[in-house]
């Protein structure tokens, strides 16, 4: 509460005592929260730290229990989004709010239609929305509809949707969560021409890098409470990570040498055909015992594809896998984990989860033909219910009970579950996918640290991710994936995420013979 | 986290149980609104109702012989919806199932009881089921819509059970279009013969005992069982069982032909129960249709489902019942109440999400 930065300028802000209690849990415990006239904010913590809370306060969505608001010092009660509006509060939301059938310029007029005597002026609205756009630099056609448009450009029309409503203070929930690395560039460019203009932004995130990147202040919260608020310049990732997570954390696991072993898997020529030309393009790797290989690429370049087939939820069109020398091409899910393959998926509520089954039940799910878990007609409550418990404790999932719908714990928690449940098979190799995407520090620390047991305990693994950082972090070997094909293989020790940077936006790849050699583990990197 | 498990428990008895009495009470008062309109005492036209259905051993009976159909073609909407399926086609299913066993009921003569008894369910199972695996599979390979695909599977069925009867099975000589009757194999015995307390030569039979059967059997098989644990994952979120490498393809036809094999033996109780033993198919109109009311009012649980269907019985055997007394009443306010109870259920439970969703919100 006693920051020395909250007392320079007036703010243009300020949010004082706030409490907001939800049926059982206190979401904002007296936060205090100010924000200057022209800067970026960012607003960080866990997730359920009441980030989202507080700014959906101040935006008039919940109501507070108690508090105070000032704008420019005067007290104001905001009770609805218009009366947030009215003051030049606007908000970008996580989910968008975007109608898919409909152009650009009438998703941005809606509610706010330019009109001559009841009749739309279109043209004129068109005019204005492209204004808006260049000013902060970029281009955009006003009558593209909006399911046409990618998941960054419908962002950016929801930022011109809140702009074109004269907001000056724009509060973004998460707006990364979605997006891709060059998408999160074109982001940044435009918070800076926002900030120019002299818009006030406040950035709500759990992603330390993001802070560091563009912030200028950074307000702590933790379990409904503020920590703190820092100048962005005088903290650091490991000092907010500790804030935010109430103990040390470790940012990057310890990585373990372990002697690699014999070849687990081995995939040559593997493709997958798409509607126009290939999406896995003649990918060729082997995994070795106790190795992890990396994946790294922009979202959408055949990781997926890649992925999927290699589970046995899609076939190949072309190749062939191994796993132990037995050949695996043709087998299907249950096959493969019979084999002894976990697969942590991408997208953990799309593929990973039935949100509406118990903790027990997710746990047991593609295992549940297991002889363990059931006899050839029914499923055993007893193994099934024994074998939950512990996978909870020893996994530090979160939950009530084992009965509990997955719905209702946290992303982390959820991801956990998911790594208990393939962990917990003893699996030879594991597929890991996206392993800490949308998940907070504390869990991403504790996944990380069960890869690299695994790792010491003489598993292979797969590991697909955007986060360069983690791929970086966890991997022996690290592949670029662009456009359906590896372009570049490195030892980890003797890349730099600069570099993979590089090959991952497909301005440069290695040569093709090589690649596929060393990727097979038939070129030593000093050759 | 403690209050999520209290919300959750709320929910589930502000959905399964305050909404749909609330929907029930407001029908009733509705209900009584246009009778004493129409200048009779609604109190006494309800009490009679009460002591046709519930005043005697008889009355009960009659309930039960009404309510039993209704189970069946409830289970066939709500079985499929488990598995995230909108069968709309239990009308046709239940045709289809009906004069199967029929068939199978005049044609092999010779049998005794039980085994043609259930030789005629197994058949009502499998024509329904037959009736239910098509829309299921012209899901899977073709992308069809199983709404659209059942309701036309409807009309097919009603005209070809139709023109079956009439052209195959039936006696020219006879006034109505009907089969042959079934042989004493096949009947099914009066809950009488079995329960000495209960009156002999009563309506009420088998097929009301072979429903609890069944509900209990689909609790076990959808809770216990490993096939069960698919077909509801399937349900919730088929890219999540198909990563846990369900088979749902198969699933989904599965699951479409148990849930048309329900419907399938929706007529035993007709055709098999104490009656005129043979199938006529304009006595069976709307029971696949009501049964998705029966189905919602149940809230898909095989258990709120039998409840359901009593009520339904009872709607049903007490508007005919009590045309007796109360001539100026038109039979048809039952049905208009049973279409009372599935609108305002359907408002209530909205309200019920609505409000269980503010308390979440605003605390």
């Amino acid at each position: 509460m006693a920051e020395d930065s909250k007392q320079g300028k007036d703010s243009l802000i300020r949010m004082e005592g706030i409490s907001k209690r939800f049926p059982g849990v206190l979401a904002n415990d007296s936060v205090d929260f100010s924000v200057e006239q022209g800067e970026i904010h960012a607003l960080v913590g866990e997730n359920g730290a009441g980030k989202t809370t507080l700014m959906k306060i101040l935006y008039g969505l919940y109501s507070r229990d108690k508090g105070k608001i000032y704008f420019e010092d005067e007290p104001v009660k905001i009770e609805d989004p218009k009366a947030a509006n009215r003051l030049g509060i606007g908000m970008v939301h996580q989910h968008f709010m975007l109608v898919p059938p409909l152009s650009v310029v009438d998703n941005i007029t809606l509610g706010r239609e330019i009109a001559d005597y009841g009749v739309l002026d279109r043209e004129k609205a068109k005019e204005s929305i492209q204004d808006l756009a260049s000013s902060i630099g970029f281009d955009i056609d006003p009558e593209a509809r909006i399911e046409e448009l990618s998941v960054g450009a419908r962002q950016r029309i929801e930022i011109l949707k809140v702009l074109f409503r004269e907001a000056e203070v724009l509060i973004l929930d998460e707006p990364t969560a979605v997006l891709t690395p060059q998408e999160v560039e074109s982001l940044y460019k435009i918070l800076d021409n926002l900030q120019e203009q002299g818009k006030t932004i406040i950035f709500i995130t759990h992603k330390l890098n993001e802070v560091m990147d563009i912030a200028d202040r950074v307000t702590v919260m933790r379990d409904g409470e503020d920590v703190g608020t820092k100048e962005v310049r005088d903290t650091s990732k490991n000092e907010l990570a500790n804030m935010m997570v109430g103990r040390e954390v470790l940012l990057r696991v310890e990585k373990q040498e372990v002697e690699p072993g014999e070849e687990l898997l081995r995939a040559e020529n593997l493709s997958v055909a798409g509607e126009e030309g290939a999406l896995v393009d003649d990918v060729s790797f082997t995994i070795r015992e106790g190795e992890i290989l990396g994946v790294a690429g922009v979202q959408g370049n055949g990781q997926t594809e890649l992925i999927e087939s290699l589970t046995g939820i899609e076939g190949f069109s072309d190749g062939t896998v191994e796993i132990r020398d037995t050949d695996y091409t043709e087998a299907n899910g249950k096959e493969l984990r019979e084999a002894g393959m976990g697969h942590i998926p991408e997208d953990r509520l799309d593929r990973g989860l039935i949100t509406d089954f118990t903790v027990t039940e997710n746990l047991v799910l593609g295992y549940h033909t297991f002889e363990r878990y059931s006899s050839r007609v029914f499923l055993k409550p007893k193994a099934m219910e024994s074998y939950a418990e512990n996978a909870v404790k020893e996994f530090d999932i979160k939950t009530p009970s084992t009965g509990t719908l997955v719905e209702s714990l946290s992303g982390g928690n959820q991801q956990k579950l998911i790594v208990a449940r393939e962990l917990s098979q003893k699996p030879e190799l594991l597929i890991a996918a996206q392993p800490t995407r949308g998940i907070d520090v504390g869990a991403i620390e504790f996944v990380h640290k069960r890869l690299m047991e695994e790792k010491a305990k003489g598993k292979g693994i797969l590991l697909v991710s955007s986060e360069l950082d983690e791929i970086m972090s966890l991997s022996d070997r690290i592949a670029v994936m662009y456009e359906g094909e590896f372009t570049a293989i490195f030892d980890a020790e003797e890349t730099t995420k600069e570099e993979l940077g590089i090959y991952m936006t497909g301005s440069k790849r290695q040569e093709k013979e090589k690649v596929h050699r060393k990727a097979l583990g038939n070129l030593s990197n000093r050759e | 986290m403690n209050s999520e498990g209290r919300n959750e428990i709320l929910f589930k008895v502000l959905m399964n149980g305050v909404a749909p009495l609330v929907a029930i009470l407001i029908a009733f008062g509705i209900g009584g609104i246009v009778i004493t309109f129409l200048g009779t005492n609604p109190v006494q036209f309800f009490s009679k109702m009460v002591e046709i259905n519930l005043g005697s051993l008889r009355g009960v009976s009659q309930m039960i012989y009404r309510a039993t159909p209704y189970f069946f073609t409830a289970m066939a909407l709500s079985f499929a919806f488990k598995a995230g399926l909108f069968n709309i086609g239990a009308e046709g299913q239940m045709f289809i199932g009906g004069l199967s066993l029929a068939w199978v009921g005049f044609t092999f003569k010779f049998l005794p009881f039980p085994i043609l008894f259930i030789l005629c369910l197994a058949a009502g199972f499998l024509g329904g089921a037959l009736w239910g695996a098509i829309p299921g599979y012209l899901k899977v390979k073709r992308g069809a819509h199983e709404v659209i695909t059942t309701i036309m599977m409807n009309f097919i069925a009603i005209a070809m059970v139709q023109y079956l009867v009439q052209n195959h099975f039936m006696n020219p000589e006879w006034g109505i279009p009907h089969t042959p009757t079934v042989a004493k194999g096949a009947y099914s015995p009066s809950l009488g013969k079995i329960f000495p307390w209960f009156p002999a030569h009563t309506r009420a039979n088998v097929m009301f005992l072979v429903a609890i059967i069944l509900a209990v059997l689909t609790i076990i098989l959808l809770q216990k069982t490993k096939l069960g644990y698919e077909i509801r994952a399937t349900g919730l979120n088929p890219n999540s069982a198909e990563y846990a490498g369900i088979d749902i393809s198969k699933r989904t036809v599965m699951t479409m032909a148990i849930s048309g094999g329900f419907a399938g033996m929706a007529t035993a109780n007709f055709i098999l129960g104490p009656g005129s033993h043979y199938f006529l198919k304009s006595e069976y109109g709307g029971i696949g249709f009501s049964g998705i009311a029966v189905g919602l009012l149940g809230r898909n649980n095989p258990l709120g489902i039998i409840l359901a269907a009593m009520l339904f019985g009872f709607l049903e055997n007490g508007g005919l019942g009590v045309q007796l007394f109360f001539p100026n009443v038109p039979r048809q306010i039952v049905e208009i109440m049973q279409a009372i109870i599935l609108i305002i259920l359907v408002i209530v439970l909205e309200l019920s999400r609505k409000f269980i969703k503010r308390l979440q919100k605003r605390g």
